[in-house]
């Protein structure tokens, strides 16, 4: 009869070395996660900058409105202000024309909608998520494009590939995005206070509006900056409809670009190492502090939601 | 829309009204309030004749009778399941708001049917006040949650509103404790000033009947002992129903107790109601003698 004890030890070593390998497992794929993300980080802020460092080009002009940057028809200049104003405003007026509707939809499933209408939006909106990029790109340069062109060009649409088409484009695939996020912060206003101002004599619209939509403000503004930041990553839709011209934007019916279109115009044009790919290099980094100042707002949102 | 037998499951939220005839509503026996003190003469405030509450094909509770008397505490005792918060949300037509509940029979307001067709939810509700179980004021400040009704009313004189917030919290025993910071989020506050802030809240519409559903549920003894003082204060101004699951409770606040039990078709109902004291002491009926000595429940 072997001793107890050593017995004992046996199976704890065996049962920890079993205990251990999941932890090991999870541990190594936070690890790839972690290092892949920051890989990423350090190589496009390594090539993001090289414009600023080793191009020559003065930071002034890398600022200014001019971007001509084919050495071959003339003097060159790096100027990125147009795809920055561009991706910005495209950007906001995708979320001026999609937040009305996204938050009208959320407030009509979570507050007004009897279970068979929700049992239609909610797949509906999970479809609306699953439709690839590129069809709202041909929706639009098919449908939005010409039809701006022959019925709208008294209103300056000269072309159809437009500010606005860009972002009506933008507008629809960010639409699911703010709807789903401000349905669920209006599911976490408890019922009960729903019931405590209607109990007063209330409407049910004045619970609405002065109950349910502050107590989810911030969980709503959480969606309109998720809705941006799709909205300021989207390349492919956005390019086929909004013209690409690298100026600075004049107006909502004039074409113009964005960091994302502009980037993959080019990247088939120019040679590692000259100013032209650095500058590409420039607009992904930009790119990626935008994205970064919107998870940035995002994190304080959250963090104010929790201190209320 | 009559008194069919709602067998068939309503699906609307607006509950039936059952059009009585205009025969006269006959008179409770029981209900002679000798060793309360309360005026036999003093009118009545709240009526319910042969109240009968489902959702869908569900009798939740039947045979409701009672009279609430104008500045009166009505308790509403009885085992978990048995509809006494059900019948006292009919009271506020809260139950207007589930998707399939029905009522039949009459419930009348100051001799008002509060279910007859031309009469808006909204309107009884402002009148009736409804303080619920768990406390759940607004996640805004303590000034604004006394100041939501008034506001919501029409009410944007500034210095009117400053008048009913603080009249309200004094009313509600909450005002030396928050005085100084009306500012502050009323959720900032502890479970027992919360109570009592939902119950300002309610006092700042100014309504006539107060219905409490068990608003000592969650709260400890010492919160549970300042609410029940209010009650007594209140009873002055106002007319109160209250659910409780607490029979001293019961005991201690009211004037009339309700027992409300549980029947073979598990449909809740009315046993019996008298004088507060009568039913503690000599109840009339066996299952009420039961319950209140703790043989079941």
């Amino acid at each position: 009869m072997t001793s107890p004890a050593a017995s004992l030890a046996t199976t704890e070593l065996g049962l920890r070395a079993r205990l251990d390998l999941p932890r090991r497992i999870t541990l190594l794929a936070a690890g790839v996660i972690v290092a892949i993300v920051l890989l990423l980080l350090v190589f496009i802020t390594w090539n993001g900058v090289q414009l600023f460092v080793a191009s020559g080009v003065p930071v002034a002009e890398i600022f200014s409105p001019t971007w001509q940057p084919d050495a071959g028809s003339g003097p060159t200049s790096f100027g990125l202000l147009p795809f920055i104003a561009g991706t910005l405003g495209v950007m906001a007026v995708a979320a001026v024309i999609a937040t009305p509707l996204s938050v009208g939809l959320a407030l009509f499933m979570a507050e007004v909608a009897p279970t068979w209408a929700r049992r239609i939006t909610q797949p509906a909106m999970e479809v609306f998520v699953g439709i690839p990029s590129v069809v709202y790109g041909w929706l639009g340069l098919t449908l939005l494009v010409p039809y701006l062109r022959t019925n709208l060009q008294g209103l300056g649409f000269t072309l159809g590939f437009s500010w606005f088409a860009g972002s009506l484009v933008l507008a629809l695939m960010i639409l699911p995005t703010i709807t789903s996020i401000s349905y669920d912060a209006f599911l976490v206003v408890p019922r009960d206070m729903r019931a405590a101002s209607m109990a007063l004599g209330t409407t049910r619209w004045q619970a609405i509006r002065h109950v349910v939509l502050p107590a989810a403000a911030t969980g709503i503004a959480t969606a309109v900056v998720m809705g941006m930041m799709r909205a300021a990553g989207e390349a492919l839709a956005v390019q086929m409809v909004i013209g690409n011209r690298p100026v600075m934007p004049t107006g909502l019916t004039a074409p113009m670009t964005t960091l994302t279109s502009q980037i993959t115009l080019d990247m088939g044009n120019t040679v590692a190492g000259e100013p032209w790919n650095q500058a590409l290099w420039t607009m992904g980094l930009v790119l990626l502090v935008i994205s970064f100042t919107f998870v940035v707002i995002v994190r304080r949102l959250a963090g104010r939601r929790i201190a209320a | 829309m009559d008194s069919k037998q709602g067998a068939s499951p309503v699906t609307t939220t607006i509950a039936p009204v059952t059009v009585k005839p205009a025969a006269p509503l006959p008179v409770l026996p029981s209900l002679q309030p000798a060793l309360t003190g309360i005026d036999p003469h003093a009118p009545i405030k709240l009526r319910a004749r042969d109240v009968k509450i489902s959702y869908g094909a569900r009798v939740a509770v039947r045979d409701v009778t009672l009279d609430v008397q104008e500045h009166s505490v009505m308790a509403f005792i009885g085992p978990s399941g048995c509809g006494k918060s059900t019948v006292l949300r009919c009271f506020d037509r809260m139950n207007d708001l589930i998707p399939d509940a029905a009522v039949q029979g009459t419930i009348e307001l100051d001799g008002q049917d509060m279910y007859a067709s031309g009469v808006l939810p909204v309107e009884v509700r402002r009148k009736v006040g409804l303080v619920f179980q768990r406390p759940n004021p607004f996640p805004m400040s303590i000034y604004e949650n006394v100041a939501y009704g008034p506001r919501r009313f029409g009410q944007k004189d500034r210095a009117r509103l400053n008048e009913v917030v603080e009249r309200s919290l004094r009313h509600a025993a909450l005002w030396d404790e928050v005085k100084d910071d009306l500012r502050k989020s009323g959720l900032a506050l502890s479970g027992g000033q919360q109570q009592r802030l939902c119950i300002a809240r309610t006092l700042a519409t100014d309504p006539e009947v107060i219905l409490m559903d068990e608003p000592c549920s969650a709260l400890d003894p010492i919160a549970t002992l300042k609410i029940e003082e209010l009650i007594a204060q209140l009873k002055v101004d106002y007319t109160i129903v209250i659910v409780t699951h607490n029979m001293q409770q019961a005991a201690r606040v009211s004037d009339c107790t309700a027992f409300f039990t549980l029947g073979e078709d598990r449909a809740g109902y009315l046993v019996e109601l008298d004088d507060t004291q009568r039913i503690f002491t000599n109840p009339a009926h066996q299952l009420t003698e039961d319950y209140v000595s703790g043989r079941f429940g």
